[in-house]
């Protein structure tokens, strides 16, 4: 909006009763109906104020799939009465997510004891049961699985909830001290980036984000970092104080879009159609960095036509050839004073060979700036002025950040069309530059599993994650007859969610293990009390801070709570495990450490910083692949047979796809993350409820509302085959036309996820989810 | 010229995280949906727009709630912060009716009326509002209102908003892109 903004008149509707009540900041009184979920404030809300002078202070950490912010909490009189960002002792802060953490340590529907389903699974009749009956009917269930389906019976699932060090490792290492399980593959969020960055680049988890204040030029791709990176976001609106451009590529017009100079819409799941657009016109106009592209890249490497495969010196990993200009001769790419070739075409090798640059040519040339606006609707002239924008403004960062734009069909190519762009222009290893992932300490020191984990006595099979309801109903690839799931909640989370409902019903017994009685929680046979931040001692040492931190107990957790590792820890015990469960938090800490560097000591003073600071993602174009080079060719889609180079395959559950489909179900629907949970995690905290609303929304256009009779405010249906999701309309011009936004992490109670509708596809190259490739209707309720 | 504390609120680079109104109900212990700082949206369709603006009460100097509230609950302190005896509030919401940026809070359930103080506690300890030192962003600051209007640039109103005029609110804002002239 970046031309149109400077001539926008204010908004001329405003009015004095419009500012004092703003707009959706002020909630109504939460309404949860369902299975005891209350909404009265916490009991820290009641009574005479504290007084947080004389309290005792204890740091922890804020462990969902976020940032990890260290937080500071405040206890009085053995209550954690506040929570504050340990600021500066870590650099950015924490939200008011984290600041909510106080209502759940004390929220008044903790479970304190563990309950064992009397009434029909989800319909939320319990009894309280003791430990000993619980572990012994857990042992009890466990054999009579393994006996009578053997280990392949058995089935755990850990999710993002908790990323501390003694969490999910832990359970890994238990089932596979029970001998082994069927396992479920493939994150929901940000597999495709899994499978695709380290055969291009050389790893995961490098993140930009310490300077993204030097960019020139930002271009925020599909991922919303004003809500899913706050903390980080002042260093976009630094660099755009400093001069830098920002341009926001969404359906949605996001926050981030909002603080753009220019927001770009787009139809879900065509983005690696725009990014070979954009690389076209790069390379046709000759702005691609040419040096960078043969000192650092395998574009280069020379590709036998026969076979489809890049050659290699006789008994070399690393030894790709290269056609030499100087010498004209084919030699190893990182042979001495040689001059490779970019193209071999029109020369005499071209009869044998071509070379990667060619192949990813030859797809981005298809995609002229007329091709890539039919598909993607992104204009034509918008997509030479992008791409001429981010190749000459250096350095240009592109901001993934594991951004729904890879929760399509076929992710695996956007994100690296993504990488193409920033590789053709040299942006990678600069400050400024590069294409941000999520990342943090894990990049750098390697910090050991707590528990090492015996190999499974045997391969048992996996089930693709978005597929769980599907597989648990066909006994595909087994018949399950456990499931353990912790940190997770699937009936949130996972697509397809009447399938998951139903999986979670056929499985003859499903543990869950929690501190509220989530979604999940629901559908268990057996629900374990669980400890959350700041009741337990762990350490935290992940992939999204560049921190570790000690996460220190500060106060008893209530009832009969217990941790995930001490969980464990009894189970390990009745079933004879040995000592290897049998160590203090403090202990296992120690070995985790073991070898980082870091000690227990000094982190009880504060959070150690393990990443260089500023931490510049394969620095000078140093990638981290066997060569050296960011290998832009990608076998491993070659033996799934798929090409090898970034292509743009048309989603199916698309407007353009299926159009039988398309025709019952004409809007597109995607997934967004909002400010008030990380996935489903703090969803019913009372201030959260009360600051940012309790009831879900959905997003449509005015003529797209107009045409369905739909007006702001109505409760509506959101449906497909697979389900429906009740919510209630937020009509504005803040999505593109024909497109809708869901919005993830509702609870049963709250009225239920989006995820009734999403699509459980399995993106093909990479094994990844595609909730944003969703076809769906909406109509009125009823 | 008295001494007179304020805020500044850099709406321009706010980002609506909501981080302040969550600490502040934390800090204060608030009852429910009483919240004493709220951050506010704008939207707009056509051309699309979104902004949003953090705000506590602006401890202005002619405080209307102060002016109207019957029972002289309120009093302007030599800071400049207009506080609230709580003990004398009746609840009688004129406070609520007068304020011009919806400021006062009522609680049905305690049948009272409270609203922020500046964090009066926090800052006779040296500390700062805790809104102000929540904000992840940096987009709000506390301090002496001269020093504030020394170190930034900004404005009282935009259109939409109450006028200055009324109260002489104790605040620079630096309004969102669409709300500049």
């Amino acid at each position: 909006m970046s031309n149109e903004s400077k001539d926008l008149k204010p908004a001329t509707n405003m009015t004095r009763r419009t500012f004092i009540k703003g707009t959706g900041a002020v909630a109504a009184t939460v309404a949860l109906g369902g299975v005891g979920m209350v909404a009265s404030g916490a009991d820290v809300a009641e009574g005479a104020p504290v007084d947080f002078k004389n309290a005792k202070t204890f740091t922890s950490s804020c462990t969902m799939e976020c940032l990890h912010h260290n937080l500071k909490g405040y206890v009085v009189d053995g209550k954690l009465v506040k929570i504050e960002a340990n600021y500066p002792n870590d650099p950015t802060k924490a939200c008011l997510r984290g600041l909510s953490r106080v209502q759940w340590v004390n929220h008044p529907d903790r479970i304190k004891m563990p309950l064992l389903r009397t009434g029909e699974k989800g319909e939320g009749k319990w009894k309280e049961i003791s430990w000993d009956e619980a572990l012994d009917l857990i042992v009890t269930k466990i054999k009579e699985t393994q006996r009578e389906l053997g280990n392949q019976g058995l089935c755990y699932k850990t999710g993002s909830g908790n990323f501390g060090q003694l969490v999910n490792g832990v359970a890994a290492a238990f089932f596979n001290y029970l001998g082994g399980c069927t396992t479920l593959v493939g994150s929901l969020c940000c597999q495709v980036v899994t499978t695709t960055m380290p055969p291009m680049l050389g790893s995961r988890y490098e993140d930009t984000r310490d300077t993204i204040q030097d960019s020139k030029y930002i271009l925020v791709w599909g991922t919303n970092p004003a809500v899913t990176m706050q903390s980080y976001f002042y260093k976009y609106m630094d660099a755009m104080s400093k001069g830098a451009r920002m341009v926001t590529i969404d359906p949605r017009f996001s926050e981030t879009a909002a603080k753009s100079d220019e927001w770009v819409p787009i139809l879900p799941g065509t983005d690696a159609a725009l990014g070979l657009g954009m690389l076209k016109i790069i390379i046709e106009e000759e702005l691609y960095d040419k040096d960078f592209l043969l000192k650092h890249t395998g574009v280069p490497f020379l590709v036998d036509k026969a076979t489809g495969d890049q050659i290699k010196a006789e008994g070399s990993e690393t030894g790709y050839l290269v056609y030499d200009e100087i010498s004209k001769g084919i030699v190893p790419h990182d042979q001495e004073g040689i001059v490779p070739a970019l193209s071999v075409a029109g020369t005499d090798l071209a009869a044998k060979y071509t070379t990667v640059f060619d192949l990813i040519y030859n797809e981005a040339k298809k995609w002229t700036p007329e091709k890539v606006q039919e598909e993607t609707h992104v204009p034509a002239e918008t997509v030479i002025r992008l791409a001429r924008e981010y190749a000459t403004s250096k350095p240009a960062m592109i901001i993934q950040n594991m951004g729904g734009f890879q929760r399509t069909e076929y992710g695996s190519y956007a994100v690296g069309a993504q990488f193409y762009l920033a590789a053709f222009t040299g942006n990678f290893g600069k400050a400024g530059g590069g294409v941000c992932d999520a990342g943090g300490v894990g990049t750098n020191i390697k910090v050991n599993d707590a528990i090492p984990s015996p190999k499974p006595q045997g391969q048992f099979g996996t089930i693709p994650s978005p597929k769980f309801g599907e597989y648990i109903l066909a006994d595909k690839p087994n018949k399950i007859g456990f499931m353990w799931i912790m940190t997770t909640s699937m009936m949130t989370q996972y697509p397809n969610t009447n399938k998951v409902k139903a999986a979670l019903k056929k499985i003859p017994f499903v543990v869950v293990v929690d501190s509220l009685m989530t979604s999940t929680a629901l559908y268990a046979d057996l629900v374990l009390p669980c400890t959350t931040v700041f009741e337990y001692t762990d350490l935290l040492a992940h992939n999204r801070h560049h921190y570790v931190q000690l996460m220190e107990k500060a106060v008893d957790p209530p009832g009969q709570a217990k941790s995930d590792l001490e969980i464990f820890q009894m189970l390990a015990k009745r079933l004879g495990f040995g000592e290897a469960f049998d160590k203090t938090p403090e202990e296992l800490i120690e070995v985790c450490l073991k070898g980082t560097g870091i000690t227990l000591e000094q982190l009880k003073k504060g959070p150690v910083l393990a990443t260089p600071d500023p931490y510049i993602p394969y620095k000078d174009g140093i990638f981290k692949t066997p060569t050296k080079k960011a290998e832009l060719f990608v076998p491993m889609w070659k033996s799934k047979g798929f090409n090898p180079v970034v292509t743009y395959i048309r989603p199916n559950e698309f407007i353009y796809g299926d159009r039988q489909l398309a025709a019952k179900y004409p809007l597109m629907a995607v997934q967004r993350k909002i400010n008030r949970t990380i996935h489903s995690t703090f969803g019913t905290l009372p201030w959260i409820c009360e600051a940012t609303g309790s009831t879900p929304h959905v997003l449509i256009h005015p003529e797209d509302a107009a045409a369905r009779g739909i007006k702001d405010g109505d409760r509506v249906v959101v449906y497909n085959d697979r389900g429906e999701h009740r919510c209630v309309a937020d009509v504005k011009a803040h999505i593109k036309k024909g497109i809708v936004a869901l919005e993830n992490g509702w609870w049963e109670q709250q009225g239920g996820s989006s995820s009734y509708v999403t699509s459980d596809f399995v993106e093909p190259l990479g094994g990844g989810h595609s909730c944003n490739n969703t076809l769906v209707e909406i109509r009125k309720e009823a | 010229m008295a001494k007179q504390v304020g805020f500044y609120m850099n709406m321009a680079n706010c980002y609506g995280c909501q981080t302040c109104q969550v600490a502040c109900k934390s800090e204060q212990q608030t009852a429910p949906a009483v919240s004493f700082r709220r951050v506010r949206q704008f939207n707009n369709d056509y051309p699309v727009m979104h902004a949003t603006l953090s705000m506590g009460c602006n401890h202005c100097e002619k405080p209307q709630c102060l002016v109207n509230c019957p029972v002289g609950a309120y009093t302007k302190l030599d800071n400049g912060i207009v506080y609230q005896d709580h003990s004398k509030c009746i609840g009688c919401r004129m406070c609520v009716m007068a304020c011009p940026y919806g400021v006062p809070q009522y609680d049905p359930e305690e049948g009272k009326t409270s609203k922020c103080s500046y964090c009066k506690e926090r800052i006779d300890q040296g500390l700062q509002p805790r809104c102000v030192e929540a904000c992840p962003g940096g987009n709000l600051a506390a301090g002496d209102l001269e020093e504030l209007k020394a170190k930034y640039s900004g404005v009282q109103e935009f259109p939409g908003m109450p006028a200055a005029a009324i109260t002489n609110p104790s605040i620079i804002i630096n309004p969102a892109k669409a709300f500049k002239k």
